[in-house]
């Protein structure tokens, strides 16, 4: 009896514990943003989930983004809304801000 | 046939490259391997989406690992056997290998936990190391009331069932103090005693001065060294746009009360942190409005690196993700003088 009681409370705190290091890794935010021209949506996106972004104007001219609705983690957002457009982002995780850029154009 | 065949090698170096920098992107890119990302990228569509792909795998893989299932592990030739035998439940070895294995399983989640924390944080460490500013802090206590903690402060904390106390230690504090008639809100600085009930006002602490200014409600001040705050008597009432200011050097601590203009209100307060929004600007105004806002300066060495037109969304403390941006995408170099003041080169 105490050793099922130690097991199960050693494998909830090992499952608590897994998925603690889960949710600092990869938090999902509920995303709501239209398509659209993308210098636009992309600031959209950075206050929903509350991360700084920075693009240059000439690497977005023309370019539009895809509609984005859900929970999801704000790369998996961002990769959504821009598959297809030759855009990439650069995303420094320890100060909470993403670049936007079209490599080609650089 | 041949020509099949050649493809296909060909194609396979492609996606071993895009796996390589897959794997680099995981663990931070450097400025030089990020302009060599790029240009890899950007030689032909086919990289573009072998490193998509490779992506798509990797971030697979990470959701795999963190699935709670049975695949992988081996047969059970005794499964469908009628009567198969059961382990002995209460056995020494039974109770011995679950604990042991528990154990293992609970110390490897703790190491897994600390070695995430540990990577992550030597990952931003080593792309950047001169960079280092700190960014404001917000606490938000138990009743609802916020602190904003400019750089550099310390506060302690003391609530109890009747009253929320506060100690200014050092630094600037901006309070904005949740209502609470039956709890009333304490602050005390070097010997200089606040109150406030439902109101916003800012602290700073100088080496021989206490300033305070209200933006909303109205605080009581007490200047003297009393060591019961209940018992505050012949408090002085700072209102809105009002700064009192009282010198520490001095033998008896008197509250000097002004009137202050909606422009110095601002200026007091600008350290607090904004959301900025910039749109199609040189990079110029960036740094300017950085530098209005932050004690930290940046100056433009290159008067070039302002040809490229940038919008963004940031907000006014973040420093160091301005810089590790225009350094590791925007072709600026970025050098720390001795005073703190940060130089931009253009460094393409």
């Amino acid at each position: 009896m105490v050793y099922r009681i130690f097991v199960s409370l050693t494998s909830l705190l090992a499952i608590s514990l897994l998925s603690v290091s889960c949710q600092i890794k990869e938090e999902r935010l509920e995303f709501d943003v239209k398509a659209g021209k993308a210098s636009e949506t992309l600031k959209l996106f950075s206050v929903q989930a509350g991360i700084n972004i920075l693009f240059s104007e000439n690497d977005l001219q023309g370019i539009e983004t895809q509609k984005i609705s859900g929970k999801m983690t704000p790369e998996m957002a961002l990769e959504k809304m821009i598959s297809d457009s030759g855009l990439i982002f650069h995303h420094d995780k320890d100060s909470q801000a993403i670049a936007v850029y079209y490599p080609s154009r650089n | 046939m041949k020509k099949f065949r050649f493809d296909s090698e060909a194609w396979s170096a492609v996606e071993q490259a895009a796996s390589d920098w897959v794997t680099k992107a995981d663990r931070g890119l450097s400025r030089e391997e990020q302009k060599e990302f790029d240009r890899w990228l950007a030689q032909s569509k086919a990289h573009e989406k072998a490193y998509a792909e490779q992506k798509w795998n990797w971030e697979e893989l990470d959701r795999l690992a963190g699935l709670q299932t049975a695949y992988g592990s081996s047969e059970d030739p005794d499964l469908l056997i009628e009567n198969r035998p059961t382990p002995a439940r209460g056995s020494w070895f039974g109770s011995r290998f679950a604990m042991v294995a528990c154990a293992a399983l609970m110390a490897g989640a703790v190491f897994a936990w600390i070695g995430l924390q540990i990577f992550d944080g030597d990952a931003g460490q080593s792309r950047n190391e001169n960079v280092i500013v700190d960014r404001i802090q917000t606490r938000d206590l138990e009743d609802g009331s916020t602190l904003q903690l400019n750089r550099g402060a310390e506060v302690e904390i003391a609530y109890s069932e009747s009253r929320r106390a506060v100690r200014l230690r050092k630094g600037e504090v901006n309070f904005i103090v949740e209502k609470d008639p039956d709890r009333p809100f304490f602050v005390e600085v070097a010997g200089v005693h606040l109150r406030a009930v439902g109101t916003e006002f800012n602290v700073r602490l100088h080496s021989n001065e206490v300033e305070m200014i209200v933006t909303e409600g109205t605080v009581a001040v007490q200047p003297s060294g009393i060591e019961n705050m209940d018992s505050i008597s012949n408090e002085a009432f700072i209102e809105v746009n009002q700064r009192v200011k009282v010198d520490l050097s001095s033998d008896e601590l008197v509250p000097l009360i002004e009137s202050i203009s909606e422009e110095t209100l601002a200026q007091e307060l600008i350290w607090q942190p904004v959301l900025i929004d910039f749109e199609n600007v040189p990079l110029s105004e960036i740094v300017d409005e950085f530098n209005r806002r932050n004690p930290v300066q940046m100056v433009i060495v290159d008067a070039s690196v302002n040809e490229a037109r940038l919008s963004s969304m940031f907000w006014s403390d973040n420093i160091n993700g301005l810089i590790r941006l225009l350094e590791s995408n925007f072709e600026i170099k970025a050098e720390w003088g001795e005073d703190g003041t940060i130089y931009l080169f253009n460094n393409s």
